[in-house]
């Protein structure tokens, strides 16, 4: 399908998980590979696209972030270097506050990006959570994240020899 | 019509497929997607997983590792991959002064990680092959001391330039936890005339340091004389900080808000600066060094620094501290939240004095912020056996034991036969209020001149002590002596597992009489006596 010159205007209908529809351009949606596939495959067909995946919340806010990026051109090919990868953290300032929401709230935008294959969103989303990890210890990002220590004891013992170098907190986090 | 080859996306069933990426294939027919629990991270599949971790550095990634289960994979995934890579050695960060800053490698063995996708064949370690992707990082430290690494400059040129360091890349790549400050703050001496003269005169505090270089003639040198009234001269001699009241700030003592406004005066946000630039350095572990006496500094500058760092502080090393009064150091600090003390005292001029109400109020602090300290203690004469006997005796009576991992102190600040004794007597006689603020620690024990360390102490340095909990029997304090020194280790016996009973000299305190323990004492200098007559005649 053409995604170009006037069909850019064009209105497409998306409907949430909860039955709320959203109308939308073309060229606001388009950074949505899974939209612009099923687009492909419904043709002319004015249906609402059904993404049971996503709650109304959800979608309205990622349409809100596709808006105000709509104008920013497509993302260049994927960092293949991991060193530039990691520094490449920075965030602006509008994405910032847009990300600057409740962990339970992070976590659906995240989803929602990855299920919509917007990959800028997600890759904004990541980042938030990387600065977010970013200098804690092991106990404090199984607080942070409400998560449990689901290690063996066995597991466990060789964790401790792996980090016997390792100060005293890794080891407790360890033990 | 939406028929597409969907299926349903489960988050925690799709964790295991990391190639499955961000593809809508995989995607929809829904209505059992819906959860009534919260989100938490772990419904992430492991795609956005491994592209979170694609943004972390090699030390988070370390910790992120052994988080739990579903981290450790996918991180191992993506190491083995090569996309990322955990950090692999330690380093410290050395502040030389204002202006420089070094990164040394420290010592690190060799990592061998064993991977959870091998450890249900063989639960023991297996050698990781290393990342594709090689990096400073990767390199293996050898050797016993610290190398250089790198270090970094502050741009003098900028206006705030004093302590503007950016340890970021270095604290992302190395694991540091160890930042050593040599002279911490010894420009505080320098600038001592300078603040002075700046406080009673804005006209002399305009004509800066280079014009007061050129009238630097002493009228008279060792003028003991010196006093306040000689600045207001405002000649160059007299401005030189060694010329300055030597307890200006004396009342600089402790770290209420009047100290500490003053002190902000003092670092002119140059102390704060430094503080930023190691906030997320954690654990911490701060080390001050001092190679210099240093008059005019506030002590209490080192320990108001270590407050601005008190989140991610865990160990706190000083070492050789010396200044012109001396402050108890209970005073300054507190052990809440600490997991080592090691404190270096310098052979005069100690500007901190190790008390035991330090040791005393780490017993009453709330358990949550009580953790298992260790405390090691050279040179510090301030803990004397009556005191470290006194702190003994108030854990025997805690209500609930406060495990610690051990207490330190060199044989040599410390007569090993008055402790014991001290030990062994369980009244805690201590009175802390004996010492008072300029109590200053008693001049070390020195043997007899040609009789060398008697036979009594000789002895007493064998003797084990199992000092148990008045209320919780099982949990003791155990006195001995390794290698020249004094050793005291918390232990419970339902910890330990019962090795063997051939600890040929212990005792338990309480057990003895005082009356056989004289008998005992005197039989061994009757003993010592002949071995001494015996071996000055072979002599001779």
């Amino acid at each position: 399908m053409a995604a170009d010159g006037d069909s850019m205007d064009r209105i497409v209908k998306i409907k949430s998980k909860d039955g709320q529809i959203f109308d939308v351009t073309l060229g606001t949606i388009k950074k949505s590979k899974l939209i612009m596939t099923m687009l492909e495959q419904l043709g002319d067909s004015t249906d609402a696209i059904p993404l049971p995946n996503v709650d109304g919340s959800t979608l309205k806010k990622v349409i809100e972030w596709l808006e105000h990026h709509k104008e920013e051109p497509e993302p260049a090919e994927e960092e293949s270097d991991p060193l530039r990868m990691r520094i490449s953290t920075d965030i602006s300032e509008w994405d910032k506050t847009f990300f600057d929401v409740e962990q339970s709230v992070l976590q659906a935008y995240i989803l929602a990006a990855n299920y919509l294959s917007i990959k800028p969103l997600l890759d904004i989303g990541c980042k938030t959570v990387a600065n977010m990890i970013k200098g804690k210890t092991t106990e404090q990002l199984r607080d942070l994240f409400g998560l449990e220590d689901d290690f063996t004891d066995e597991e466990r013992a060789a964790i401790k020899r792996e980090y016997a170098w390792a100060d005293d907190e890794e080891n407790q986090a360890a033990a | 019509m939406f028929q597409l080859n969907c299926r349903l996306v489960d988050c925690n069933a799709n964790r295991g497929s990391a190639t499955e990426k961000m593809s809508f294939l995989n995607l929809v027919s829904a209505s059992t997607s819906s959860r009534a629990l919260p989100l938490t991270i772990l419904d992430f599949p492991d795609e956005v997983l491994s592209r979170i971790f694609l943004y972390c550095d090699p030390v988070s990634l370390t910790r992120c590792a052994l988080v739990c289960h579903s981290w450790r994979k996918v991180v191992e995934e993506e190491e083995n991959s090569g996309r990322i890579f955990r950090s692999r050695q330690r380093a410290r960060i050395f502040v030389c002064d204002r202006r420089r800053a070094i990164l040394e490698k420290l010592p690190t063995p060799k990592i061998d990680r064993f991977e959870l996708s091998r450890s249900a064949a063989s639960p023991h370690l297996g050698t990781n092959s290393p990342p594709s992707k090689v990096s400073s990082c990767d390199v293996y430290s050898e050797g016993p001391s610290s190398i250089f690494i790198e270090d970094q400059y502050a741009n003098t040129a900028e206006p705030c330039w004093a302590y503007k360091f950016d340890f970021t890349f270095w604290t992302s790549n190395y694991e540091v936890t160890e930042v050593c400050m040599q002279n911490f703050c010894s420009f505080l001496e320098r600038e001592h005339g300078k603040m002075e003269v700046g406080h009673k005169s804005d006209k002399s505090n305009e004509s800066g340091g280079s014009s007061r270089a050129n009238l630097l003639t002493p009228p008279s040198s060792n003028d003991s004389t010196v006093s306040l009234s000689s600045c207001h001269n405002s000649t160059a001699y007299h401005r030189l900080p060694s010329n300055q009241p030597s307890a200006s700030y004396g009342h600089l003592d402790c770290l209420k808000e009047e100290c500490i406004s003053e002190l902000q005066r003092l670092s002119a946000t140059r102390i704060e600066r430094l503080a930023r630039s190691l906030h997320h350095i954690r654990p911490l572990h701060l080390i001050f060094r001092d190679h210099s006496f240093y008059q005019h500094r506030p002590t209490i500058t080192l320990f108001w620094f270590t407050k601005l760092l008190r989140s991610s502080l865990r160990s706190l090393t000083l070492d050789c501290i010396q200044g012109e009064s001396i402050i108890p150091l209970s005073r300054l600090f507190s052990l809440e939240g600490i997991d080592k003390l090691t404190v270096k005292q310098p052979s005069q001029r100690a500007a901190i004095r190790v008390n035991i109400e330090l040791f005393v109020n780490w017993l009453n602090l709330d358990a949550k912020q009580r953790r298992p300290i260790q405390v090691e203690l050279f040179n510090c004469r301030d803990i004397t056996p009556q005191s470290l006997a006194h702190f003994v005796y108030k854990w025997r009576k805690t209500s609930e034991i406060c495990m610690f991992k051990s207490i330190k102190i060199d044989c040599s600040s410390m007569r090993v036969a008055d402790l014991v004794r001290e030990l062994e007597n369980p009244q805690g006689h201590y009175n802390a209020a004996e010492e008072d603020e300029n109590w200053r620690p008693l001049t070390p024990p020195q043997p007899a001149l040609g009789h060398g360390v008697s036979f009594y102490e000789l002895e007493q340095k064998k003797k084990v002590l199992h000092l148990r909990h008045f209320k919780q029997h099982n949990a003791y304090i155990e006195y001995r002596i390794v290698n020249d020194t004094i050793i005291l280790t918390c232990k419970r016996e339902d910890m330990i597992r019962v090795k063997n009973n051939s600890t040929s000299s212990m005792s338990s305190v309480g057990c003895k009489s005082s009356s056989s323990h004289s008998k005992r004492k005197a039989s061994q200098d009757e003993i010592y006596a002949s071995r001494f007559i015996r071996s000055f005649i072979k002599r001779n």
